[in-house]
């Protein structure tokens, strides 16, 4: 009887924690992402599945941590727990949990029954996560409609669907990109980018926030990092051919030794900056030259690593 | 006895209609008689003259309307193909007068090497200007402007897109390289116009930082009102405000 109990109670305790999905049967085509908290990872697949965890569970994510950011903006944190990753928000040394938020679940249950959420862009949840899915076909557009969602959402990806994520009329955490073969472009304004195994083309560009790129070896062309209060931290593998441009305002450009860069004098420059002017870009060849990598900062650093 | 009365009554038929009406009366009725009925204006045939006039003209309308509607679908193209053509001819000979005007061959920056300006536009760069407009993919628009800065010799259709694309393109990535190639004919006054044009025009702060960074290069006084407006400003980025105050300083030495 005592055996048949526990054997009850384990079995109970791992069944799989119920987490809300949505899916969409898609190959090709653009994503255009405007929900504040996304990790995007691309996965192969044939479906773009976006994972919201309930509010008592964190998203798990194996093996990331994610720095806090240096600007005045989001200081948010991820921190790893064995294998699973819990994100806290942290405007203050002392650890503060801001969410999940909680609230009577029961009374918010109950008095919204028989009532759905609207956005004030008229748009309702159509995927049971407080997400907004738009199917235009080429172009699918993810859009939140309730503010309630503190919990980054979880979005796989095929591969062949390039993403475009856009929050700058939103407060948002910091966006996590990786896995993807077709082009990334992400503009933000408060958040930090973190964009891991990619190829390219890149386009990012984010106001407040921190940029750290590590490219996968098949690096494709044009790479773009601009940001103006964060660092840029890129990390290429050293076999990259590129034409790099960096430029940083106020502060300095580091570059790994292990890197065959070689910097262009003024006389091979494509356009004759100010001889006044305290700063130059820094205008370099990669292995010889080859594609296009721009990084651009006003106040932060530039680190150039050896992947 | 009713018969008896009865025949009685018939056969003196005469001295019983003995009451006549008083002559008064005749003439009352008579007086009627002489002037003639009042006839009613007949106002009929007018308004049958605007109804069928009406009726006429709504025809006309709905026949025309007819005419012309497949007319307006099938030219629709070719109007809008000849009135984009007449604005590209405007627009060119707008631009012509001001190369007129310029100075092609003395430049007044040192180190600067001037560029010649052609005026045709060659193939090459229509296939840029479309890569341009391409609304799917930034890192497209982004190589197209590249590769526009590379070109040693450019156009004025060039020129005009890049403008274009430095003030509304949707990504400040395309935005400020499309602020990075102009500036390389700083010397043009088409281009120097369009960057205080749009100092005045832009609120994204990467973009003010550089048109003001460029505008300080080019050692343009007439930014100066402008600058200050922009410290003033409580909307203003805080890192705009520091270039903006650096830039008074440079400029006013």
């Amino acid at each position: 009887m005592k055996n048949i109990l526990i054997i009850l109670i384990t079995l109970i305790f791992s069944l799989p924690t119920h987490a809300q999905e949505y899916k969409l049967a898609k190959n090709s085509g653009k994503l255009i992402i405007t929900v504040p908290g996304a990790i995007i990872e691309g996965y192969s697949g044939n479906e773009i599945i976006i994972t919201k965890t309930t509010s008592n569970e964190p998203i798990v994510v194996k093996g990331y941590k994610l720095k806090p950011t240096s600007a005045k903006g989001n200081n948010q944190e991820m921190t790893i727990k064995g294998d699973s990753i819990s994100l806290n928000s942290a405007p203050t040394p002392s650890e503060t949990k801001i969410f999940p938020r909680t609230f009577d679940r029961k009374e918010e249950e109950y008095r919204s029954k028989g009532l759905r959420v609207i956005s004030a862009d008229g748009l309702l949840d159509n995927t049971g996560l407080g997400l907004h899915v738009n199917d235009k076909g080429s172009i699918i557009e993810i859009n939140s409609v309730t503010k309630l969602n503190l919990q980054p959402f979880l979005i796989r990806i095929p591969k062949g669907i390039s993403v475009s994520y856009n929050t700058v009329n939103s407060y948002s955490p910091n966006v996590i990109i990786r896995n993807i073969e077709s082009e990334v472009e992400v503009s933000m304004t408060y958040g930090g980018v973190k964009v891991d195994n990619v190829t390219g083309p890149l386009t990012i560009n984010t106001m407040y926030g921190d940029i750290e790129a590590s490219l996968a070896s098949n690096v494709k062309y044009p790479i773009t990092l601009l940001t103006l209060n964060g660092f840029i931290d890129l990390s290429i593998p050293a076999s990259t051919q590129a034409n790099l441009m960096m430029s940083s305002k106020m502060s300095d450009v580091l570059v790994s030794p292990d890197l065959n860069f070689v910097v262009m004098k003024s006389e091979n420059r494509a356009f004759e900056p100010d001889r006044r002017a305290p700063n130059k870009p820094i205008e370099g060849k990669l292995n010889g030259g080859g594609g296009e990598i721009s990084a651009k900062t006003t106040n932060g650093m530039i680190y150039l690593r050896n992947k | 006895m009713n018969d008896q009365l009865e025949k009685f009554i018939q056969q003196n038929r005469q001295a019983f209609d003995d009451l006549e009406p008083s002559p008064a009366i005749f003439e009352r009725i008579s007086s009627t008689w002489d002037s003639p009925p009042i006839k009613r204006k007949v106002t009929f045939l007018p308004i049958s003259k605007w109804s069928a006039a009406a009726v006429l003209l709504s025809l006309a309308g709905i026949g025309l309307y007819h005419l012309f509607q497949p007319k307006l679908d099938i030219n629709y193209d070719l109007q809008t193909k000849v009135q984009s053509k007449s604005e590209n001819v405007n627009e060119k000979v707008a631009l012509e007068e001001m190369k007129r005007k310029n100075d092609l061959g003395n430049s007044k920056e040192k180190g600067v090497r001037p560029v010649a300006l052609r005026n045709s536009s060659v193939f090459p760069n229509q296939l840029l200007i479309s890569r341009l407009s391409n609304q799917l993919s930034a890192s497209e628009r982004f190589a197209a402007v590249s590769s526009i800065a590379q070109l040693k010799n450019i156009d004025y259709d060039v020129l005009h897109v890049l403008v274009h694309t430095m003030n509304s393109d949707p990504n400040s990535n395309v935005r400020l390289a499309a602020l990075e190639a102009l500036s390389r004919f700083a010397h043009e006054s088409y281009v120097k116009e369009q960057l205080l044009l749009s100092l005045t025009n832009h609120e994204d702060p990467i973009m003010q930082i550089s048109l003001i960074e460029q505008l300080t290069k080019m050692h343009e006084r007439n930014i100066i009102h402008e600058l200050e407006k922009l410290t003033v400003d409580v909307q203003t980025n805080e890192e705009v405000k520091v270039q903006a105050y650096a830039s008074i300083l440079i400029l006013s030495s």
